[in-house]
C-alpha cells in the first residue's frame, strides 16, 4: 500500500503556477507548496558536465602559468568567471583507446571495448554523475540533455550509463524535458478547472492506487521468468519506485527563486531543425538552470554536440559553414573553424554559469555550490583520434572544497579518472571512481583544498 | 564476373575461419611511432582480453567472435553481445514505434507519446532486439506518463472502449466486461484470474473516491504501466511441470498472433488474428501461413516493411546527409528529396514487386525514375512528374548502390568516400564486422591531396602492415564503387585521371577479380555470405533478438531455401513457419 503526503494547495499557489507557465498543463508538482527548507551552511552540491566533440588544440588553449591570470583566446569566453575556473589537462583519458565511441565513455572511466555490435551499445558500467545521482533524493536524481547537435540517430547518443548497456539516452526535445521536470500530476483535458485541494489528495491516492496494481502485476512473473528477464523486471520495478518519490516528494524550493520557465519558450521551438540547434541549447540551459533553482534535479549531463552530430555550423557559426564538424576537426594542423566552434560551444557553458551564478544559496551562489566540468572525446593533438594530452575545464568550487582559478598540467601517465574521485570526495562519497587500475582511487593531487 | 558455383561453398566453408583470423590481424594496434605495428593478438578462442599490455600505449580490448558453423557454411558467430548461449523467448519491450502503432489500435487515439520517449539503443540497425532493452528510471517513468496522459485522454469515451451499457447491467458487471475485454487485447491474451484480480480490486478502491468512468480509466492507466502490455511475454512452458528443459514446446495461438503482427504490422494483433487465437486456428504451420499471407497483403505492412528496409540499410539518416555547396552546388535541396524518393521507391520496387529478390536489390538493373531525376543524373532515363520503372541495363548503375542516394549518403560533404561504401557492403549486406581503427591512426590516414585519386591516397591502408588487414575488407568494394561521385553522379576521371574501379575479392568473399561495379555487384549478388546475411537480418527482426546456436538448424534451412530462391517474400513464410519461430524451448 502506497503513503502519500498530504500535500495542501491554497488558490494562491495555483495562480502562481498559472501565472508562470501561461499555458495549460492542468496541474502540475510545482505548484506544491514550497517546502520549508534548511538554511544550514552546508547547501547541497551539484555536479553537471557538458560534452562535445573533436578535442582541443591544447597549444593554444593552455593560459600562461599554474594560477589563472590571462586566459588564451580560447578560453576567453570564461572571462567573466576565470577566479572560478579549473582547468586540468596532459592526463590521458582513462579508458580511451582510439575511437570516438570510446572518447564518449569519458564518464565512466572504465576501460573501453572494441569495434562490433558493441559500438553500438557501449557502456561497460556505471558512469560517474549516476554514481552521484545514486544519493540524491531530489525529483530527478539526475537529467540527461541532448540537443539536435548531438545527432539523431540512436545509437553513439548516451554518455550516461545506469550500468553496463543502461544508456541514458538524452532528451533533446525541451518540451518533453520541462514535462518531466515540472508535470507530475495531470488531470483531464486543459479545459478541465485546476483541482483544488481534496482532489490532488484524489489523484494522489488514485495514482498510488495504480503504482500498486502495477506492482502486483510485475510479482506474478518474478519466478517464472529467466534470470535475464527477471533483471529486465527488476529493473523496470526499480524505476517505478522512482515514481512513487516523485508522488511524496514532489520538489521542493529553496530560496524563493524556483522560476518555473517559460513553457512556451520549450514547446514552439522545432528541437528536430539544425538551423534551431542555439535555442535549443540555451532552452534547455533555461531549464535545467529553473531546475537547479527549484532544487528538482542537482546531477545533469547534457551532449551539446556529438561526433556525428551536427554537419553543419554555418548558419549560426559565420565562417563554419559548408563542411561537417567532423572532416574541419580532422582536415589536420590547426583549423581555425575548430577554434571557433569550441568557443561557441564554450560560450554556452559560460551562459549557463552566468544562470547559476545568478542563483542565490545562502550568502553564495549556486555556482559556488557545483562544479561544472566539460570535455570532448578526444585530446589535445592537432588530428585528434587520441586521448592522451586531455583539456578539461571545470568550474565552481563544489561546496569551498575545490581549487579554483588555476591551471594544471600532469604528466602523462595520470588519467582523468582521479579529478572524478576529488569530486566524489567534494560530494562527500569518497570512493574509487572507473577501474582502479586507471588510479581513480585517489583523488587527483592539487584539485581538493586542504 | 568470377565463377561462383563450383567453389563458394568451399570458400565459405573457409571463409568464417578466414574472416575471423582476418579480424585478428586487425586488433594489431598502431603503436605512437607511425608506420610501427605490433605483434599480432591472440588467436580467437584464447583466453578473453586481459587489458592493456603493460608498456604499451593504450591497447584497445577486443572481444573477437568465435563461430559456430554448420556443415554446409552458415554461420553463427558469438562474441559481445550476441547472447548465443541465450533465451530464444526473451521478454521483449516494445519499441517507440510498435508502441505507438499498439496505443493507436488499442485506443484509437492520434496523439503521439512517443513524442517524448529516450530513443532506443539500436543494435545491429534494429530497435527491438531484446538485449538493449533494460528498462532505466527514465524509460520506466516516460511509460508511466504516457499511460496517464492517454487515460487522462480516452476518460470522457472511456465507456466506448468495451460496449456495455452501465445503466442496464451495472456499474460493477461493466467493470468485470471491462477488465475482460480491454484487458485481452491490452495483454494480447485473455487474462488469468490472478490477474482481473488485481484489476478488479484496482477498480474498487478507485471506484470509492470517483465515478464510473473515472475509475475505467484508472485500469487503462494500470494496463498500460503494466509490463504485460509493456513486454511481449510467451508464457508457454513457464509453469513449472509443463515441460522438461531443453524441450521445444509450440506457442500457443495468442502468441504466434503477436509474432506475427509484430513482425509484420509492427502492432498489436488485428480482431481476425485474435478470433484465430481464440479459436484455436493458429495451431497448423499451413494456419499460421495463411495469416501470415494476408498480413503481408494487407497495406499495413507496408509501412512495417518499410520500417525494416530502413533498418537494415540504415536508410534513416538521409535527412542529415548534407554536402559543401561550393563543391556539390546542384545537390538542391529538391535533388536531394528526389533522390531520396528514388531510393524509397527503389526498396518498394524490389520488395512488392519483385517479390523481394535479394539479386535485384543488389545488382538489378531497374530503378525508378521521373524527369527531374534523368537531369540530374543526364542520361535521359526517366520523364513525367511521377517515379516509374526505367531499364537501366544498357548503362552502368545496378541495384541500391547504384542510386545516387545511396552513392551521396555513402560519401563525404565534398567527396566521395571508398570506405564508406565499403564498409556497407561489409556490414550491412555480408554481415561482417570491422573493429574501430587502432588509436592515433588519423597520424597516417590519408591526407588531403588536391591532385590525388582516392585510389592513390588510399593506397596508404594497403601499404602499411596493421590497416591492411581490414581494409582489403572494405577498400576494393568501395574504389569499384568510384564512377559514382559524392553526389552519385557518374564519372569516368577524377583529378583528370582515369577512374580505375577494378579489383579483387577476399579470400573470405570466394576471391576472383572484377573490373567494374556491374561486375562487383553481380558477384556481390552471388557471394553466399548475402544470403547467410539476409537470413540473420530477417531473423533479428522477426525474433526481436541476435541470433543463438540453437538457431542453426532453422536458419540453415531458410539460408538453403533463399539461396536457390532469391525471394524473400518466400523467406518470410519460411520463417513463420519454422521451429524457432513456431516454438518455444524450455530452459534449461
Amino acid at each position: 500500500m502506497t503513503k502519500t503526503k498530504t500535500m495542501r494547495i491554497d488558490r494562491r499557489t495555483i495562480l502562481r503556477g498559472a501565472g508562470q507557465i501561461g499555458l495549460a498543463l492542468p496541474l502540475l508538482d510545482v505548484m506544491q507548496p514550497r517546502r520549508a527548507h534548511a538554511q544550514a551552511a552546508d547547501r547541497p552540491r551539484k555536479f553537471f558536465y557538458f560534452h562535445t566533440a573533436h578535442g582541443i588544440y591544447k597549444d593554444v588553449w593552455r593560459p600562461q602559468g599554474e594560477k589563472i591570470t590571462t586566459l588564451t583566446d580560447y578560453l576567453s569566453p570564461f572571462e567573466k568567471h576565470k577566479n572560478e575556473l579549473i582547468l586540468l589537462s596532459g592526463m590521458r583519458q582513462a579508458g580511451g583507446s582510439s575511437s570516438h565511441n570510446n572518447g564518449i565513455t569519458c564518464l565512466t572511466a572504465l576501460a573501453s571495448g572494441g569495434g562490433g555490435p558493441a559500438r553500438e551499445v557501449d557502456g561497460l558500467g556505471i558512469s560517474f554523475d549516476q554514481i552521484l545521482a545514486s544519493k540524491q533524493t531530489t525529483k530527478m536524481k539526475s537529467v540527461q540533455l541532448g540537443s539536435k547537435a548531438g545527432g539523431n540517430s540512436a545509437g553513439n547518443r548516451a554518455i550516461s550509463w545506469a550500468g553496463k548497456g543502461q544508456a541514458l539516452i538524452p532528451q533533446n526535445n525541451p518540451y518533453a524535458f520541462f514535462q518531466q521536470l515540472f508535470s507530475g500530476v495531470q488531470t483531464g483535458g486543459s479545459a478541465a478547472p485546476a483541482p483544488a485541494g481534496p482532489d490532488i489528495e484524489k489523484i494522489h491516492a488514485r495514482r498510488g492506487s495504480v503504482l500498486d496494481a502495477v506492482r502486483e502485476n510485475f510479482a506474478l512473473f518474478e519466478r517464472n521468468v529467466s534470470s535475464e528477464d527477471k533483471r529486465r523486471l527488476d529493473a523496470h520495478l526499480t524505476g517505478l519506485r522512482a515514481i512513487e518519490r516523485e508522488l511524496t516528494s514532489p520538489g521542493a524550493a529553496p530560496g524563493g527563486m524556483c522560476a518555473t520557465p517559460d513553457l512556451a519558450a520549450a514547446q514552439q521551438v522545432d528541437w528536430n531543425a539544425n538551423d534551431n540547434v542555439p535555442t535549443i541549447i540555451k532552452v534547455q540551459m533555461d531549464l535545467l538552470a529553473a531546475a537547479v533553482s527549484c532544487d528538482l534535479t542537482r546531477v545533469a549531463t547534457f551532449r551539446l554536440v556529438g561526433a556525428w552530430g551536427l554537419r553543419d555550423h554555418g548558419s549560426f557559426i559565420p565562417g563554419c559553414g559548408g563542411n561537417w564538424h567532423h572532416d574541419i576537426a580532422h582536415a589536420g594542423g590547426v583549423d581555425k573553424r575548430h577554434i571557433t566552434i569550441s568557443k561557441w560551444y564554450y560560450q554556452h557553458i559560460a551562459y549557463f554559469l552566468d544562470k547559476l551564478k545568478a542563483i542565490p544559496e545562502g550568502d553564495k551562489d549556486a555556482l559556488y555550490n557545483s562544479v561544472v566540468m566539460h570535455s570532448t572525446e578526444y585530446g589535445g593533438n592537432e588530428n585528434h583520434h587520441g586521448h592522451a594530452d586531455m583539456c578539461y575545464v571545470l568550474a565552481g568550487s563544489c561546496g569551498g572544497k575545490l581549487a579554483t582559478g588555476i591551471n594544471k598540467i600532469y604528466p602523462g601517465t595520470t588519467t582523468h579518472a582521479p579529478i572524478f574521485t576529488a569530486i566524489a570526495h567534494a560530494f562527500g562519497m569518497p570512493q574509487t571512481i572507473g577501474d582502479p587500475k586507471f588510479g581513480g582511487t585517489e583523488p587527483l593531487p592539487g584539485l581538493l583544498v586542504g | 564476373m568470377m565463377h561462383w558455383n563450383a567453389r563458394a561453398k568451399r570458400s565459405l566453408a573457409r571463409g568464417a575461419t578466414a574472416l575471423l583470423l582476418g579480424l585478428a590481424g586487425c586488433t594489431g594496434s598502431i603503436s605512437e611511432e607511425p608506420g610501427k605495428r605490433e605483434g599480432p593478438r591472440p588467436a580467437p578462442g584464447a583466453s578473453p582480453a586481459e587489458g592493456p599490455a603493460k608498456g604499451s600505449p593504450v591497447v584497445p580490448d577486443r572481444e573477437l567472435p568465435s563461430s559456430t558453423r554448420a556443415a554446409d557454411g552458415f554461420t553463427i558467430e558469438c562474441g559481445p553481445n550476441k547472447a548465443c548461449e541465450g533465451e530464444d523467448s526473451p521478454l521483449r519491450r516494445l519499441s517507440n514505434h510498435e508502441y505507438l502503432n499498439t496505443v493507436r489500435d488499442l485506443l484509437g487515439t492520434q496523439s503521439d507519446p512517443t513524442q517524448a520517449f529516450a530513443a532506443e539503443t539500436v543494435i545491429d540497425g534494429f530497435d527491438n532486439n531484446a538485449l538493449t532493452q533494460l528498462a532505466t528510471e527514465q524509460i520506466a517513468q516516460q511509460y508511466h506518463a504516457a499511460a496517464r496522459t492517454l487515460a487522462a485522454e480516452v476518460l470522457p469515451r472511456v465507456e466506448t472502449l468495451v460496449a456495455c451499457d452501465a445503466a442496464s447491467a451495472g456499474e460493477r458487471p461493466c467493470a468485470e466486461t471491462f477488465v475482460e475485454g480491454f484487458g485481452k487485447r491490452a495483454f494480447r491474451r485473455p487474462l488469468q484470474a490472478s490477474e482481473k484480480d488485481i484489476f478488479l480490486r484496482l477498480y474498487d478502491k478507485a471506484k470509492g473516491t470517483g465515478t464510473h468512468a473515472e475509475s475505467l480509466a484508472a485500469l487503462v492507466e494500470a494496463f498500460l504501466t503494466s509490463p504485460q502490455f509493456l513486454y511481449r511475454m510467451e508464457l508457454t512452458g513457464r509453469t513449472a511441470g509443463q515441460a522438461k528443459p531443453g524441450e521445444a514446446l509450440p506457442l500457443d495461438g495468442w502468441e504466434i498472433a503477436s509474432r506475427l503482427s509484430y513482425m509484420l504490422w509492427q502492432t498489436m494483433p488485428d480482431a481476425e488474428l485474435m478470433e484465430a487465437a481464440e479459436a484455436g486456428r493458429l495451431r497448423t504451420i499451413e494456419q499460421i501461413a495463411a495469416q501470415a499471407r494476408r498480413l503481408l497483403a494487407a497495406d499495413r505492412a507496408r509501412d512495417a516493411m518499410k520500417r525494416f528496409f530502413t533498418s537494415w540499410l540504415e536508410l534513416d539518416t538521409f535527412r542529415d546527409v548534407e554536402k559543401d555547396p561550393m563543391v556539390y552546388p546542384e545537390f538542391t535541396a529538391e535533388v536531394k528529396t528526389e533522390l531520396v524518393a528514388e531510393v524509397e521507391a527503389f526498396i518498394d520496387h524490389v520488395f512488392w514487386e519483385r517479390k523481394g529478390n535479394l539479386k535485384d536489390l543488389i545488382a538489378g538493373p531497374t530503378s525508378l525514375r521521373n524527369a527531374k531525376l534523368a537531369a540530374f543524373y543526364g542520361d535521359g532515363l526517366g520523364a513525367g512528374p511521377a517515379l516509374a520503372p526505367v531499364d537501366l541495363s544498357r548503362g552502368k548503375r545496378r541495384g541500391l548502390l547504384g542510386t545516387g542516394g545511396m552513392a551521396a549518403k555513402l560519401a563525404t560533404v565534398h567527396d566521395s568516400d571508398p570506405v564508406k561504401r565499403g564498409l556497407f557492403v561489409r556490414e550491412k549486406l555480408l554481415c561482417g564486422h570491422i573493429p574501430d581503427a587502432p588509436p592515433d591512426v588519423m597520424d597516417i590516414a590519408p591526407k588531403p591531396d588536391p591532385a590525388a585519386t582516392k585510389r592513390e591516397r588510399f593506397e596508404v591502408h594497403t601499404n602499411i602492415g596493421g590497416c591492411d588487414v581490414c581494409h582489403k575488407l572494405i577498400d576494393p568494394i568501395g574504389l569499384g564503387l568510384e564512377n559514382l561521385d559524392g553526389i552519385g553522379r557518374w564519372r569516368d576521371t577524377e583529378k583528370g585521371k582515369p577512374i580505375i574501379t577494378a579489383g579483387q575479392w577476399a579470400p573470405e568473399d570466394g576471391g576472383g577479380t572484377f573490373t567494374d561495379s556491374v561486375g562487383m555487384l553481380e558477384s556481390l549478388a552471388e557471394n553466399p555470405r548475402v544470403y547467410d546475411c539476409a537470413v540473420k537480418t530477417w531473423m533479428r527482426y522477426a525474433l526481436g533478438r541476435s541470433e543463438i546456436k540453437r538457431d542453426l538448424p532453422t536458419m540453415t534451412k531458410l539460408y538453403e531455401r533463399l539461396r536457390t530462391s532469391s525471394d524473400m517474400h518466400e523467406l518470410v513464410l519460411d520463417i513463420v513457419q519454422s521451429d524457432t519461430f513456431t516454438k518455444r524451448v524450455v530452459a534449461p
